[in-house]
């Protein structure tokens, strides 16, 4: 009897030993491999801007269009020319999270034009970014996994998730996995583990 | 009756659209003819108005020329930081790891980040030659030397970067002894360590494709290879020295040689990627590789690093705790617009 709890008690010490070495590990490995930190700044260098130039709507004001990292997300903001009309303001903030590995969900809420609401309009986000997917200048980068509304904390908003291909995204690395994304008013920043 | 009005309001609300459409394209046109306007925006028009409600006179002259200061500040460019990348440490060790070779001068290289003092320890051993061990009064027992070292980085104006070796946090101990003790260490000579710098910038530059060391010290023993081989003709007894010079030449060349395979091998390994990472072609046969003292300068090309980036230069090193990890942050910074 005492010999039987005493190899219940060592499997239990061996057990414990084990969890508490490899939890050890675990917080010891848990930082990625590499963090990029990309600042508001970086928006406003000529490569950046001449960018924005060549992939805006000729019909959209580049002088007047922005991109801007806040708390929320991703603010982009701009005027288009209307032929006869005055100019309609447009803005609408991406917010960006990743569910999963190399996979990364933006979520598009508070579309406005002249100032109202228009959730409908989210959509028109979605068009865009597929036409440039046709165009196959974005689909080295990543490729669209699921579309449709979602609901959260923040409200109704258009999800698109995207599968990315972080081997052609962070060159440098081998074989890596983007593990986070998130942003703030501060800074956009890149998670990436890569073999070790 | 109703028709007509429907189609006189249609009209009315034509006209103006086209009024007000009109107005702001004459007041953009007005600036077009400024031959300085380039930069200058609709935009920023309106925000100067803003910032002077009460003006009110749109079509003097004066409110005109204040956007003028506006736009000079908008043209100016200085350097910002505009993305930090921050490298782990577990992530750098084990990269070294895979691509340090075993049977290489260097071993068991490791690397710990110091936070407190923003610089970092390396630690490992160094296989020595004998002819260095002789050059230093070393016994030919010692084959292999542990050794550590304290380094710091800094930027220099130009942003390059230094990576400096401290004098007296740098030290020796023999090669058997994994946990050497104060007494058990020797504090290296600095001209010692400039050596083994000066053989870090050759290796590097190695790496990198530079054989111009190789190549020099091959051409200076054909120099005198040519001349011994003039002097034999004229006198005797000197074909111990041409024999001895030509067998210099061809250790030289076999070194050349296996350094080329050892690249080749690198190559194969793919670790093509970390080389690439500091600017591979970029430190062939120039400056941007150079050993001073205790410091190496490198000028890494980080148009390499960052490809959608021009123009960018490092801008800072610093070592920060982070996520229950410790990170090296290499903050670039770029020309920013103002």
């Amino acid at each position: 009897m005492n010999f039987k709890i005493y190899k219940k008690s060592l499997v239990i010490v061996v057990g414990l030993i084990i969890c508490l070495t490899s939890g050890a590990q675990a917080v010891f490995a848990k930082g990625p491999a590499c963090i990029l930190k990309v600042k508001p700044e970086l928006l406003q260098t000529s490569i950046a801007q001449d960018m924005l130039a060549r992939n805006v709507n000729s019909k959209i004001k580049i002088e007047d269009t922005k991109i801007e990292f806040t708390d929320l997300g991703l603010k982009c903001s701009g005027t288009k020319v209307i032929t006869f009309f005055p100019d309609v303001s447009f803005s609408t903030v991406i917010d960006l999270s990743c569910p999963k590995s190399n996979y990364i969900e933006l979520l598009i809420r508070e579309t406005k034009i002249i100032g109202v609401e228009l959730k409908w309009l989210s959509r028109l986000v979605f068009g865009y970014l597929e036409k440039k997917m046709e165009d196959g200048k974005l689909s080295s980068y990543f490729s669209i996994a699921k579309t449709g509304w979602k609901k959260d904390s923040g409200g109704t908003a258009f999800s698109i998730l995207l599968k990315l291909k972080p081997s052609n995204i962070v060159k440098a690395l081998e074989n890596p996995v983007i593990k986070d994304i998130s942003i703030s008013a501060k800074s956009f920043n890149l998670s990436v583990d890569a073999d070790r | 009756m109703n028709k007509f009005r429907f189609y006189m309001m249609a009209f009315m609300v034509i006209v103006l659209s086209i009024a007000l459409t009109a107005n702001v394209k004459a007041s953009a046109d007005d600036w077009d003819e400024d031959p300085e306007s380039d930069s200058f925006s609709i935009g920023d028009f309106f925000s100067s108005l803003n910032r002077n409600p009460s003006s009110g006179q749109m079509n003097e002259p004066e409110p005109v020329k204040k956007p003028e200061k506006k736009r000079q500040v908008s043209k100016s460019r200085t350097y910002e930081p505009v993305l930090d990348v921050a490298l782990s440490e577990v992530f750098l060790n084990n990269v070294i790891k895979r691509y340090i070779p075993r049977d290489g001068m260097l071993t068991n290289l490791h690397l710990a980040f110091n936070t407190s003092r923003n610089g970092l320890n390396i630690r490992g051993k160094i296989k020595l030659s004998k002819e260095t061990m002789a050059e230093y009064g070393l016994p030919d027992e010692i084959g292999t030397l542990g050794f550590q070292s304290a380094v710091s980085i800094k930027i220099t104006k130009r942003g390059y970067l230094g990576i400096i070796f401290s004098d007296n946090l740098t030290s020796v101990w023999p090669g058997d002894i994994t946990n050497p003790t104060s007494s058990q260490r020797l504090k290296v000579p600095r001209g010692f360590l400039k050596m083994t710098v000066g053989r870090a910038r050759i290796f590097l530059a190695t790496l990198s494709g530079d054989y111009s060391s190789y190549e020099r010290r091959s051409d200076i023993l054909g120099e005198s290879m040519s001349k011994a081989r003039k002097r034999s003709l004229r006198e005797k007894g000197i074909e111990k020295e041409k024999t001895l010079l030509y067998v210099d030449q061809l250790e030289v060349e076999l070194t050349l040689l296996a350094i080329k395979i050892k690249r080749a091998k690198l190559r194969k390994k793919s670790s093509t990627k970390i080389v690439k990472f500091v600017g591979e072609a970029e430190y062939h046969k120039s400056n941007n590789l150079q050993a001073t003292g205790g410091v190496i300068l490198l000028n890494p090309n980080l148009s390499k690093m960052f490809p959608f980036l021009n123009e960018v230069r490092i801008g800072d090193v610093s070592f920060e705790k982070d996520m229950g990890s410790r990170y090296m942050n290499i903050t670039a910074n770029s020309l920013v617009r103002k």
